[in-house]
C-alpha cells in the first residue's frame, strides 16, 4: 500500500507551549484515518501543519514523495491535497455553484488575457467548469440551490458545499477538519455516507474530530492525541479499549466539569 | 446565465446613453467635463478593481496616471513619436512599475502598501516638478500633438469626447469580462476569503499583483488621453490630491462593482461643476471648497453606506427580493 | 563639515515634528487600531489657532493654554463624530475614513485662514545662537525639547496612569480589557484625544520656523504614517526614531542632492528599508501586518 500522507517526527512549539511532540503517522492509499484526541490536544495544530498553514518546529511532513511543509498553501493544494474547515469559510460573497468553481480553479486555465477577450477556449473551459461543479452539488445533495447566496446557507448545508468544493479541486487527499462539528443526527449520519464513498471512488481521507462516533464507524486506523503527544494507534476497537486513551478523556472530562 | 444578459442589457443601454449625450448636451465646456468623466472612468475601473475586488488599496494612482501622461507628451514632443506608439509606452511603464512594486506586495501587505502607495505618488510627483531636463519642471510640457487617426484629429470638443469614451467603453467591457471569468471568480474569493481561497489552489499574491499591474496599465492609458487632450500638462494635476480623488470616485460609486467606478467618476465629475457653478454666485465658495465636499462625501459614505453607491440603488431596484426569495427557497 | 552640522540641526528640527506625529499615530493605532491619517491636520489646526489667539490680542502662554484643549476637543469630536460610527469597517475603510476627514479639515481652514502662510511668533528671543560654524535658533531648541517632553509626558501617561494601564490593555486584547470593565471605546475616545493634544503642541512649536498653513497637515499626517511604519508600526521608540531619521535623511538630501526632490529622497529610503526589513527599524515581526 502507498503512503499517501506521511507525518515523520513533527514537532510544533509556539514560545514555551508544545502542541506537537515528535508525532508521527501515515494515511494510507484508499485510507479513511481519524484524528482524535481532547479538547487541546493538539489537533488543530496537526491539521494546519499537514495542510501547510503552519509549519513545523522540526520534523517533516510528505505527501506522495514530496515535502510539503514550507511549502505555500495554494502549492499544497495544486499537488492533490484539498480540506474544509472548521470555522466554515464558504466564499459568502459568491453563490452555491460559484463557490463549488472555485474549487475547479487548479483543473482550469483561462488567464487575463483569454478572459478579458472571451476567447473560445476560455468560454469552453468555463461550460466544463460549470458541468463539473453542477456534478459535485448533486453528489452532495446542493444541486437545487445551486443560484443560492452561500452566505445564507444553514450550518449544515455550508459543511455540504465546503465538501463539494474540496472534491471540485479532484483531490487524492481529503483533510476534514471537524466536519461533523454542529451537525444534527441525521446531517451526520448523511456526512459518514458521503465520505465513504468518496473513499470508494479512491480519494484517501484524513479526518480530524472532536466527536468520536463519526471517527469510529468509518476510520480504517485511528490516531489519539493528548498533549501534543500520540498516545495511541490503531483499529478503532484497538484505540477504544486502550487504556491510555480511555484515562485521557476521562482526565479532560474531569478538568471539564471541575472548570463548569 | 441570466445573470449575464441583464449585464449586457445595462451595457449597451450605457454606450447608447454615452452615444447620445452630445446631441444633448452642445455646450463646449460641459462636453469637456464629459470627456474628463470618461478619462477618470477609465483611472477608476482599474483602481475599483484593485480595492473591491483583490481588497488592495492605491493612494498613489495619480504616479501612473501621471507617467502615463508624461511617457507620452515627452515620446511624442521630444521625439516626435506617432501617439499611438507612444501609448504603448504610456501604458506599459506604469505596468512595469507596478510589478516591480507588486513583486514586494506580499512582503507590503496592509498599511504597508498604503503607506508604499502614498510614497510611490509624492515620489513620482517630485520627480515630474523636479527632473527639469525632461518634463521642463513646475510649467510642464507643452506643444502635444493632437492624436492622429486616417488622418482625422481627435480635437478637443465632441471628437476627443468620442474617442474617449468608445476606449472607456471598451475597457469597462473587458473589465466585465474579466470579473464574469474564472480570473474575476479567484479575485471574488479572495475577497470573500482569503484562507480558503489559498486552500482551494489559488496563488492569492500573483492575482492581487496582476489586478495592480492591470490598474496600472489602465492609469497609463487615460494619462495618455489626458495629455492628448490637452495642449499642455504640468505636474498639479497628478498629485496627492489626484490620487484621492481616484479613491473618492471608487469609493463613493461602489467599489465591488464596474459600474459603481463609472457612476463614480461621472458623479465627481458633476460635483465639481456643481462647486463651480456655485463659485460664481457665492465667493467663499473657493476650489478648496471641494475638499470640504470631496471630504464629506469620504466620511458620509464609508459612515452610512460602506458598499457605495451604486451596489445600494441597485439592491433598491428588485435584486434584493430576488435574493430574499432565494434564502426562503432554503429555509423551506 | 559645519554644512554638515547644519544639515542635521535642519534635520533633528523637522525630524522633532515627525517624531510627535508619529506618536499621535502609534497612540491612536495601539488602542483602536485605526490609522489616522488625519493626525497631520491636528498639527496645521495647533498652529493657525496659536496664529489668531495671537492676531486677536491674546497674551503668548495663555494662547498656547487655550489652543491645546481646543484642538482635544476637535479630536475627540473626530472620534465620537466620524470613527466610532464606522466601528467595525476593515481597515482599508478606516484609512479612507481619516483622509476624508483630513480633506474635510483642510477644505475649512482654507475658507477660514485663507491660502496663504501665517507667521507665529517664536516662543523666546530667537537671535541664532553660533557653534561650530552652524547655527541654531532659540526655536529650534524648543521643538527638540517640545519633542522630549511629548515623550517623557505620554511615557508618564503610559506606563503610570489608570489611563496609560488601559491603553495597554486595549492594546493587548480589547475583548480582556472589556471584561475587566475597561472600555475600549472610551479609551479609544482618549486616544483621539491625546493624538490631537500633542498633534497641537508640535504644530504651535513648529510654526515660527515652518509658517503654517491649511494645507501641511495631509503631508504631514503621510509623514508621521511613513515614520511610524518606518519605525516598526506599534512602537513609540521606534516612532522617535523614524521621526528623527525622516528628517535628517529629508534634511541631508535637501543640503547635498536637491532640496525639491527632498521628500522623494526620504520616501524612496523608507521604501528600500521596508524592502529589506518589512517590519521598520524596530518593530516586532508581526506588528502591523494585520488590516487589509
Amino acid at each position: 500500500m502507498t503512503t499517501m500522507l506521511r507525518v515523520n517526527n513533527v514537532t510544533k512549539q509556539f514560545g514555551g507551549v508544545v502542541a506537537a511532540s515528535s508525532v508521527s503517522f501515515t494515511v494510507g492509499d484508499r485510507e479513511i484515518v481519524g484524528l482524535i484526541g481532547p479538547n487541546g490536544a493538539g489537533k488543530s495544530t496537526m491539521f494546519n501543519m499537514c495542510t501547510a498553514v503552519l509549519q513545523p518546529t522540526s520534523g517533516e511532513i510528505l505527501y506522495k514523495q514530496t515535502r510539503i511543509d514550507g511549502l505555500p498553501p495554494y502549492k499544497v493544494a495544486q499537488l492533490g491535497i484539498s480540506r474544509t474547515f472548521q470555522n466554515l469559510q464558504v466564499f459568502k460573497n459568491m453563490t452555491v455553484l460559484e463557490n463549488v468553481m472555485i474549487g475547479q480553479h487548479i483543473q482550469s486555465k483561462a488567464g487575463f488575457l483569454s478572459s478579458a477577450l472571451r476567447l473560445p477556449s476560455a468560454l469552453k473551459e468555463e461550460k466544463t467548469i460549470v458541468e463539473n461543479s453542477m456534478e459535485m452539488l448533486k453528489f452532495v445533495g446542493l444541486e437545487d440551490i445551486a443560484d443560492v447566496n452561500a452566505g445564507s446557507l444553514p450550518l449544515g448545508k455550508q459543511r455540504l458545499l465546503e465538501l463539494a468544493r474540496a472534491l471540485a479541486t479532484r483531490p487524492s487527499l481529503l483533510l476534514l477538519d471537524e466536519i461533523a462539528a454542529g451537525l444534527n443526527h441525521k446531517e451526520t449520519q448523511q456526512m459518514t455516507d458521503l465520505i465513504r464513498q468518496i473513499r470508494d471512488q479512491g480519494i484517501s481521507v484524513f479526518v480530524v474530530e472532536h466527536d468520536m462516533d463519526l471517527v469510529m464507524t468509518l476510520s480504517d486506523k485511528v490516531i489519539v492525541l493528548d498533549q501534543g503527544e500520540k498516545i495511541a494507534e490503531g483499529t478503532p476497537q484497538e484505540v477504544q479499549n486502550d487504556p491510555r486513551v480511555i484515562s485521557a478523556y476521562l482526565g479532560a472530562d474531569m478538568e471539564e466539569d471541575q472548570a463548569g | 446565465m441570466f445573470k449575464q444578459n441583464k449585464t449586457w442589457l445595462g451595457y449597451f443601454a450605457f454606450v447608447a446613453l454615452v452615444l447620445i449625450l452630445p446631441l444633448v448636451v452642445t455646450k463646449s465646456y460641459y462636453i469637456s467635463i464629459a470627456t474628463f468623466a470618461g478619462i477618470y472612468t477609465i483611472v477608476a475601473v482599474g483602481l475599483g478593481l484593485l480595492m473591491g475586488y483583490a481588497g488592495q488599496i492605491s493612494l498613489g494612482q495619480a504616479a501612473f496616471f501621471g507617467i502615463g501622461a508624461y511617457t507620452s507628451a515627452v515620446l511624442t514632443t521630444q521625439f516626435a513619436l506617432n501617439p499611438w506608439i507612444s501609448l504603448v509606452f504610456a501604458m506599459l511603464l506604469p505596468a512595469v512599475l507596478a510589478y516591480i512594486m507588486g513583486h514586494t506586495m506580499s512582503r507590503l501587505s496592509g498599511y504597508y502598501l498604503a503607506m508604499a502607495t502614498l510614497a510611490l505618488g509624492i515620489i513620482i510627483h517630485a520627480v515630474l516638478v523636479e527632473w527639469k531636463s525632461v518634463t521642463k519642471g513646475a510649467s510642464g510640457l507643452y506643444g502635444i500633438p493632437k492624436i492622429e487617426l486616417f488622418g482625422f484629429a481627435f480635437k478637443q470638443g465632441v471628437s476627443y469626447y468620442y474617442l474617449t469614451w468608445i476606449i472607456a467603453a471598451i475597457v469597462i467591457l473587458i473589465t466585465i469580462n474579466i470579473i464574469h471569468s474564472r480570473v474575476g471568480r479567484a479575485l471574488r474569493s479572495i475577497h470573500g476569503s482569503e484562507i480558503a481561497a489559498n486552500a482551494m489552489g489559488v496563488d492569492t499574491g500573483k492575482f492581487k499583483m496582476n489586478v495592480f499591474i492591470y490598474s496600472a496599465a489602465l492609469a497609463g492609458l487615460a494619462g495618455f488621453l489626458f495629455t492628448h487632450m490637452n495642449y499642455s500638462i504640468n505636474p498639479s494635476s497628478f498629485g496627492l490630491d489626484a490620487s484621492i480623488q481616484f479613491v473618492t470616485m471608487v469609493v463613493l460609486g461602489g467599489m465591488t462593482s464596474v459600474w459603481g467606478a463609472v457612476l463614480g467618476a461621472i458623479l465627481v465629475q458633476l460635483i465639481k461643476i456643481f462647486i463651480h457653478t456655485l463659485g460664481e454666485h457665492i465667493p467663499f465658495v473657493t476650489s478648496e471648497f471641494e475638499h470640504v465636499i470631496f471630504g464629506a462625501i469620504l466620511m458620509a459614505v464609508i459612515i452610512f453606506m460602506p458598499k457605495g453607491l451604486f451596489p445600494t440603488i441597485a439592491s433598491l431596484f428588485g435584486k434584493k427580493g430576488h435574493r430574499q426569495t432565494a434564502a426562503e427557497e432554503v429555509q423551506g | 563639515m559645519s554644512d554638515l552640522l547644519q544639515y542635521i540641526i535642519t534635520g533633528l528640527t523637522t525630524g522633532s515634528i515627525y517624531a510627535i506625529v508619529a506618536l499621535g499615530f502609534v497612540t491612536i493605532y495601539s488602542v483602536s487600531k485605526v490609522i489616522n491619517l488625519a493626525q497631520g491636520e491636528f498639527v496645521m489646526l495647533g498652529g493657525m489657532l496659536m496664529y489668531s489667539l495671537l492676531a486677536s490680542g491674546v497674551p503668548y502662554l495663555v494662547s498656547i493654554l487655550l489652543t491645546i484643549p481646543i484642538v482635544t476637543i476637535m479630536g475627540v469630536l473626530l472620534e465620537r463624530t466620524v470613527i466610532r460610527p464606522a466601528k467595525g469597517a476593515d481597515a482599508l475603510s478606516l484609512i479612507i475614513l481619516t483622509i476624508g476627514a483630513s480633506i474635510f479639515v483642510r477644505g475649512l481652514a482654507s475658507m477660514i485662514w485663507g491660502k496663504s502662510p501665517k507667521k507665529v511668533e517664536p516662543f523666546t528671543n530667537n537671535d541664532p545662537i553660533q557653534f561650530a560654524g552652524a547655527s541654531i535658533t532659540p526655536q529650534s531648541i524648543w521643538v527638540m525639547l517640545v519633542m522630549l517632553l511629548v515623550v517623557a509626558v505620554l511615557y508618564f501617561l503610559v506606563e503610570k496612569t489608570v489611563i496609560g494601564k488601559g491603553f495597554q490593555a486595549c492594546s493587548a486584547n480589547s475583548l480582556a480589557a472589556r471584561l475587566l470593565g475597561i472600555s475600549p471605546a472610551k479609551m479609544s475616545m482618549f486616544s483621539f484625544g491625546l493624538s490631537a493634544a500633542i498633534g497641537a503642541i508640535a504644530g504651535m512649536a513648529i510654526s515660527p520656523i515652518l509658517f503654517p498653513s491649511y494645507d501641511m497637515g495631509l503631508m504631514l499626517g503621510v509623514k508621521g504614517f511613513s515614520a511610524a511604519i518606518f519605525g516598526g508600526l506599534g512602537s513609540s521608540p521606534g516612532a522617535v526614531v523614524g521621526g528623527l531619521v525622516l528628517g535628517l535623511i529629508e534634511s541631508l538630501g535637501a543640503g547635498y542632492i536637491s532640496s525639491g526632490l527632498k521628500e522623494a529622497i526620504a520616501f524612496t529610503v523608507v521604501l528600500i528599508v521596508l524592502l529589506v526589513r518589512p517590519s521598520g527599524i524596530l518593530g516586532e515581526k508581526s506588528v502591523g501586518k494585520g488590516g487589509l
